[in-house]
Order: structure tokens, then sequence, then C-alpha cells
């Protein structure tokens, strides 16, 4: 079989328009910088890195999953101690920890860890799933990975990553058929220590109170602001490539968190449906690999990636337009960043590597009508 | 892994790209130009951030020109809530009144509040200002820079003048505007959507660097001295103006260089053309008798004559072109060497036509005539040498005493200083060094143009030169104490399409001492009315100036040491 090829063409498109907003974003760096090499050092940068995401992604995709499963659990514990690693020798703006530093290369660990904590999950599952009934085998191979990865990334502290990554592991609980109740009072323990954590820290604090136009609050939503004047600004048609001023100086660092407002801004509501397309394309191609998959861990990784996928793409454009508090999510394939987007086109060929061997022949209705014990899948059954 | 589970999950992502898809339509769409306007309304401003002009001082360091910086207080319409509480407070500084403050900030947008104060009255109009409760958040600040010539007229033509937007239009001003100037830096400012501006550090912004400073090799004693010794002799002979230079003619640096009358810097003078010129570089003027040393150095250094042969037999005429020569007074029969000590017309037309006007021309352009020096001023004229191949026999014959061709005062400086030092024609200098900071990045260095040859005739028309202060024309310029060289020149003017009207320019050429000479001092009078002859006019200007340094000697050898 080979690779989904609507899947991969539809990564190319996202890639190639992201690094053209790239480009357009980091425009007034280039137009005020005193030579043009220096202004789009970062556009050159992202084009590197995509280049190498770009090729990971190839790489990764031409192995057999089997061999990736055989990878997930050492990576894992790698990527669990270089979060820990930051938060000993890490670096970042004012106090924050999020990133690891060797000479000119900068790694943030938290992307490698959502991914391998997705991963670490769907083949733990695939081997532990008839235990699940022991609440020590839960805690051990589920919810103690999950809370470590949280826990670190807390205390760098990212709570708007934190977020994501316990919405992601949620979400594989859920679907894992853990019992309601449970999760709902792990939700309830989440949500309490992260409001602890809101309350001590101050930026996150100022975020919040500034979202909720709060009394006390120094800028009441500046950023978001001025994010819904840049794509509310785009009308229909947009002002043309390169043609909006707000990512120049309104919207610091557009080029990261806030790229989505440049799109707006500059391809209006064509461009930003465009874009939502595609990846609304990307997460129903991801479900439709999981859903062919051979086995558990394929369904379950393919499902965990595509979500992932989902989750940070709803929720960077939810905090662009308003709808949610700023917590510095990237857009995937978009934002500069090299870390986010190396690992996240690295987690495509995952996927791709997963469609290659899906069973083209096996229907949906086939597939969810194998043998069920009480809404989970018995492992074994999937084996051939 | 059960089905409704696996559609709650779908649902809850489908319902989310849903919900943005509805949120995109209203924000792009259905409000989409009301956010159009909102964003239009924010604007952007690079703002000019000025650098501080170099300043310029003398040799010894003494400030010449110098910019310092003024503060203004603006408001903006919309910083101020409580206007009229606002306006009490202000008006509470007795910076302005209180109907005035209140108008300011009533008036829709940006306004000044107060304009060009100096650092320390702003500092203390912000102390007032905390101290009644304005909050100075609802102030901005603007900082100014102002040129200040400390002096009145006498640097005014070397320093000259600045445009209102800083730039220089004359002098020094002009010619070395690129170094003094500095480079503008910018900064980007925002208008908020909700009212007011405000940049933050994160901002693309450049800072300034503020200009160069310019050290001039004029010493401003000197200066000061020859200013007012010109202006006593133009006054006092109701002449159209006069200037004078000293040079140094060991190393071409100018220590003064004078125009009187001329204008006044930094006010916009509205001075006649005429004074606004630096003429002791611009102005052309026939030299006369001064420039016989080129007549004479051209004849002795081609052994055409002896400085003991008989020249000019008695009746001390000649005829050239039916033209009739003849000299001021009757000399009787004169050798060349005393033609000289008169300052006999018809004994340099006889040494001219014995030279011929190919040999004689090359002379006056081994002087220096006809180039401009290149001094590093801006405005620096020529004079006026025709092609030889364009003279007749009485043109050549006039030029051999100085009429007839027009040179300026530097031109015929840099050549009395080369008799000076022995033959080397110099380039003049007015700019000793600029410095960056603290840094020298530019140093004047000695530019010998050329090496006249022949030392032996130079030594011989040095004497000459000392024998005419001596015994000669002129005898006015004698410096006590001191031997002096140097030529009278009483030189007739013609007016443009008036021809020869008896307008005359009186000049005095020379330098001191004359075994080691250490200035050159050029003395031109432009039409004097009250009295004609240079030996009254120009040469007692020279001598008072050169009694003066001389008894200056003192501090003069304390700036040589230095030099």
């Amino acid at each position: 079989m080979k690779i989904d090829k609507v899947l991969f063409w539809d990564i190319i498109f996202i890639l190639i328009f992201g690094l053209l907003m790239v480009l357009s974003s980091l425009g007034g760096f280039i137009m005020f910088s005193d030579n043009f090499l220096k202004g789009s050092e970062k556009f050159i940068k992202q084009l590197v890195v995509a280049c190498i995401g770009f090729l990971a992604m190839l790489g990764i995709s031409k192995l057999d999953y089997g061999t990736i499963r055989n990878w997930v659990k050492p990576v894992f514990i790698i990527a669990v101690l270089l979060l820990g690693a930051v938060l000993v020798i890490g670096g970042g703006l004012g106090g924050v920890k999020r990133w690891l530093v060797f000479g000119p290369i900068s790694f943030q660990p938290s992307e490698l860890a959502k991914y391998t904590l997705v991963l670490f999950l769907a083949s733990a599952y695939a081997k532990k799933s008839v235990e699940l009934d022991n609440i020590a085998v839960r805690i051990k191979y589920f919810y103690l990975p999950i809370a470590i990865v949280i826990g670190l990334v807390v205390m760098e502290p990212n709570f708007g990553t934190a977020f994501v990554i316990s919405l992601i592991s949620l979400t594989m609980l859920f679907i894992m058929g853990f019992d309601v109740k449970e999760l709902g009072l792990l939700i309830l323990i989440a949500l309490s220590i992260l409001t602890i954590g809101i309350i001590v820290t101050p930026y996150a604090r100022m975020r919040i109170a500034g979202f909720f136009n709060l009394k006390g609050a120094k800028s009441p939503g500046t950023q978001s602001m001025y994010s819904l004047f840049a794509i509310g600004s785009g009308r229909l048609f947009g002002l043309g490539l390169g043609g909006g001023m707000t990512k120049l100086f309104f919207l610091p660092r557009a080029y990261t968190d806030f790229i989505f407002s440049v799109i707006g801004e500059e391809f209006g509501f064509i461009g930003t449906f465009l874009m939502i397309g595609a990846y609304f394309i990307l997460v129903v191609r991801g479900m439709k690999i999981a859903k062919m998959s051979n086995d558990v861990f394929g369904f379950l990784a393919s499902y965990g990636i595509t979500i992932t996928i989902a989750y940070y793409v709803i929720f960077n454009i939810l905090i662009a337009l308003k709808l949610f508090p700023v917590t510095g999510l990237p857009l995937p394939f978009v934002s500069v960043g090299g870390s986010s987007l190396i690992i996240t086109l690295s987690a495509m060929g995952v996927l791709l590597s997963i469609s290659k061997s899906g069973d083209d022949a096996k229907s949906e209705n086939d597939f969810y009508s194998l043998r069920r014990n009480g809404g989970t899948y018995l492992p074994g059954t999937f084996t051939g | 892994m059960s089905e409704k589970r696996l559609l709650v999950i779908k649902l809850f992502i489908i319902s989310m790209f849903f919900i943005i898809l509805v949120r995109l339509m209203y924000v792009q769409i259905i409000k989409g130009s009301y956010y159009y306007k909102r964003a239009k309304a924010i604007e952007l401003k690079k703002v000019v951030l000025e650098p501080s002009r170099g300043k310029i001082m003398d040799s010894e360091g003494v400030t010449l020109a110098s910019s310092y910086e003024t503060y203004s207080i603006f408001t903006y319409n919309s910083w101020v809530k409580n206007k009229g509480f606002m306006a009490r407070q202000i008006a509470k500084t007795g910076l302005i009144s209180y109907e005035e403050a209140l108008r300011k900030l009533r008036k829709p947008g940006f306004n000044w509040i107060i304009r060009g104060v100096g650092k320390n009255k702003c500092r203390h109009i912000v102390r007032d200002i905390n101290r009644y409760g304005i909050k100075s958040d609802s102030l901005g600040f603007y900082k100014d820079r102002i040129r200040v010539y400390p002096f009145n007229r006498e640097f005014s033509p070397i320093i000259g003048d600045l445009s209102e937007d800083n730039r220089g239009l004359s002098g020094i001003e002009y010619k070395y505007n690129n170094f003094l100037q500095g480079e503008r830096g910018w900064a980007v400012f925002q208008t908020h959507p909700t009212g007011g501006i405000y940049a933050k550090s994160n901002y693309p912004h450049k800072k300034e660097k503020d200009g160069d400073d310019i050290i001039l090799t004029i010493d401003k004693n000197l200066q000061d001295l020859v200013y007012s010794e010109v202006k006593k002799a133009v006054e006092k002979y109701n002449a159209k103006g006069g200037c004078g230079i000293i040079m140094d003619p060991n190393t071409g640096d100018v220590l003064a260089m004078v125009n009187y009358p001329t204008f006044k810097a930094g006010i916009g003078d509205t001075i006649e053309n005429y004074y606004k010129k630096n003429r002791a570089i611009s102005f052309n003027f026939e030299p006369g008798s001064i420039f016989k040393i080129v007549t004479m150095f051209g004849a002795l250094s081609n052994k055409i004559v002896k400085p003991g042969d008989t020249l000019v037999d008695s009746t001390g005429k000649i005829t050239v072109d039916r033209i009739m020569i003849r000299d001021a007074e009757e000399h009787g029969i004169l050798t060349v060497k005393q033609s000289f000590y008169v300052s006999s017309n018809v004994g340099m037309v006889r040494l001219a036509q014995k030279l011929g006007k190919e040999k004689f021309y090359s002379y006056i352009k081994l002087f220096g005539f006809g180039s401009k020096t290149g001094i590093d001023l801006p405005g620096e004229e020529k004079g006026i040498l025709r092609s030889p191949r364009r003279w007749k026999r009485i043109d050549f014959s006039t030029i051999a005493f100085g009429q007839g061709i027009a040179v300026t005062p530097i031109q015929i400086t840099v050549a009395y200083a080369a008799i000076a030092n022995g033959g080397r024609l110099l380039k003049p200098h007015i700019v000793k060094e600029v410095k960056r900071g603290d840094k020298i990045i530019y140093k004047r260095k000695k530019e010998i143009i050329r090496t006249i040859p022949d030392r032996h005739t130079i030594d011989i028309l040095k004497n000459m030169l000392v024998t005419v202060v001596d015994s000669g024309t002129g005898r006015n310029a004698r410096i006590g104490g001191l031997k002096v060289a140097g030529k009278t020149g009483t030189a007739q003017q013609s007016e443009p399409g008036k021809g020869y009207d008896g307008s005359i320019v009186s000049s005095f050429v020379g330098f001191f001492p004359a075994e080691h000479p250490q200035f050159v001092l050029t003395i031109v009078i432009d039409r004097p009315k009250k009295a004609r002859f240079a030996s009254v006019v120009a040469a007692p200007c020279f001598g008072k100036i050169g009694n003066k340094i001389s008894t200056m000697r003192p501090y003069i050898e304390k700036v040589f040491a230095r030099r």
C-alpha cells in the first residue's frame, strides 16, 4: 500500500502557505532592519527547518510502524528526561524555562514530549488493555506518565501546552474506555492544581484577567484585541500578501503564535477558510488512517497524533479570535519554531507510515464490528 | 473503543471547527468593515531621532559653534480625562495661564504646552508638575537641538550658517556637514486605538549617532586681533570691505581668516550678498604690485638679468601697443633691484618682455595663480588668468605689474608663504582635526602642492622684500624688533560694464620674522575712499597686527611648541 496522497499534499500545501506567511509576517523586521539578511534570518532558518522536517517526515513514513513502536518507549523516556533537564539548565524569557540551548540550536522538549506521550499511551494500551481493571496498571502505565509530563511542563511554567497535553491525554483515555467518573475526578484534581498555578504565576494571572477584562488587568487583552483587528480588517478578500500592518508592531512576534491573524488580515475570509479547510482535511484523513489501521497501536497512535494537531489548530485559532485566553500555542506547520515544525512533521511521518499499512479492503463497519468487550477492544484480536 | 465515545470526540472537533468558522464569518464578513476602520485609525509613527551636531572649535579648543538641547512639553487631547483640573495644575507651574492651558487641552489631537526650554528649566517644570499632582504620563517630552555661535561676527564666514533643518549652508558647517551632522536614528511609535501614543522597547528602532567635532587651525586670539585691525582700517578709510589672512608658512595652517564687514551666523542675516561671502578665498581682485614677485622671480631665475643690472632709463616710461606705461612717480635710472623697492611698473614690463609670454605664464602658474589652492572651505575662487594664447602684448605687459590678472587673497598668501619657506607651495588648511568622541578620525597633514626650484633666487627675493619694508614702500609695515619681508599693492579695479573707474584695492602681503618666517600675513582693503596707496592703507594695518603679535610672542611660542 502507498502512503495517503491526500494527506501528503495537504501537508505540503499548509507548509508552503505557512512559509509564505512567515515571510510576510517578518516583513516589518526585514523592512526596518539594516540589512536584508539579518531581517530575514528567521525566515531562512524556518525554511531550512522545514526542509529538515520534510526529509524527516519522508524518512519516517518509509519505516514500518512496527519499528516505530519499538522506539516509542526509549524516545518517551528521553523526552521526559529532557523535560526535566529544561527545569535545571533551560533558558527562556523572563524566568520562564522552556528551551534547551545548544549553541545556535535551541530545542523545546515539550514539543517532543506531547507526541511521544501519545505514542507511549497507545503502545501501553496495546500491551496492557487486559489489565486495565487493575488500578495499579492504570496508574503505572497511564496516569503516572501523563502526570509526570504535565507536571514538568507546568513547572516550566507553560500552562498553554500543559492544558493542551491534558486535553489530548484525556481524549486518549476517554476513547480507550476509561471510566468517565474516574476521569471526571482527575479533571477536578487537574483543574484545582491549574487554578493554584495560575494564581501564583503573575503572567498567567494577568492573561486570564486580560481575557475576562477584569479590573487591574494591565493590558486588557491587548494582543487578542489587535489580533481581532487584524483578522477583521482582512474582510472577505484580505489586504494582500504583505499588505497587513498589524503584524508590524501591534502583534509582537506575530510570526509565532499569532500568525493566523496575519493570514486573516492578508488573505481575508477566503484565506482563513482555505486554511481551516486544509486543517480539517488533515484531521479527516488522520481519522480515516486511524480507522483503516491494522492494530490497536496503529489506531491509537494515528488518532492521538491527529487530535494533537486538531487541538493545537483549534486553540491557536480560538486565541486569535479572542475566544480563549492567550496561552502561547503554535499553529502547527506555520508558526516559526524549529522544534515544533520538525517534530510535527516527524509525527506526520508516523501518520503516513501507518497509512501505508492500513487495510483498504476492511470497511468501516467491519472494523467497528470486531469483538468488543464493554466498549473496549480486546487486545490480541488484531494480530495478523 | 466504543463508537459512541469516538463520535463524542468527532463531534467535539467538528463543532469547534464550526464555531471557528462562524466566528470568522462574523469577524471578517459581518463586522469586517468595522474592524477595518478601527485598524486604519491605528497609526504608526516613525519618529526621527536627531543626533547632536558636532562642535566646531579653534586650535586651542575654544568653542566656536555648538549645539545644545532644548525641551518641549506636549500633550494629547485624549490623554487627559479631567481637563479643568489638569489646566489648573499646569497654570500653577506659572508656565501658561489657566485659560491657555484649557484651550490647549481641549484642542483635539496633539498640542504643545511649552516649546524650547533648557534642560534645567524643563526639569523644574517636571518637578512642579509632579508636585501639583499632574500625572506625568499625561504629558510628553520632546527634545530638540539649537545651534549656538558664541562669538559675534568674526568667525561667521569661516564657520558658515545652517539651514532650518540643520544642514550646513556655507563655511565649515557646509564643507564638513557629513562629519558634523552625525547619523539620524529613528523609533516607531504607535497610536493606540483608545488614543495616545507609545513606543515599546521591542519596537524596531535605531539610536542616533552624534556628530563629530571639528577642530580648526584658526587661533581665536589671532582671529580677534586681525578682525579688529581690519575693521579699524576699513572704517578709517571708508572702504567697501577688507580681509586678512594669517598663515603658518611652514605647515599651511591658516591661523586667522577675517572678512569685514560680514554677516552674523545663526540669525538668518539678510545682509547684502558681497558681505556673506568669505572674500578671503573668493574675492577676485587685481593684485597690483604684490604680484611683482612673480615677474621678478621669473626674470632672476631665468638669469636674463642680474639684480644689479640697469633696467629703467631716465625717461621712466615705456610704450606698448601705443599705450604709454609710466610709474607713479619719476625715479630716474633704476637697477633691477631698485625697480622692485620703488615698485616700478616700467621695470616690470621690461622684465616680462625679456622673459617672453610663454615663460612668464609658466611662472605665474608655478606660484599657484589661476588654480584654486584647495583650502578645505567651500566657495573658493581661482582668480582670473587668461590663456597666454589670448594675451596681447599689452596684456602681459600689465600683468607684469599685477594688472589685467585677478587673484584671491588666499592665493597670494600661499605664494608669499612659498617664498617665506624657501619654495614649497603649500595647500592651505583650516581644519586641523576631526574628532569622534575622544578619537581623532582625521588629522590634516602638511601637503606640498609643488616645490618652486631655485632656492637662490628665492633668497634674493626674500631680501628684496625685506628691503621694501626697511626702506621702500612698506615702511609702515615695520614691526619693532623683528625683520619683516613684504610688499605693498595698490591696484586699479575694473567694475563689470564700467571698466577702470578709479576704484582701487590696497593690499599688503608679508611675512615675519624674515629669517625664520612663522607668519604670513595678507591684508586686502577693498576700495578705500579716504586714501589710496597701500603704504598708507594696508601697510600700517599689517604693522599694527605684527606689532601686537610680537608682544604676544611668549603666547605664540607656546602655541607653536604644541603643534
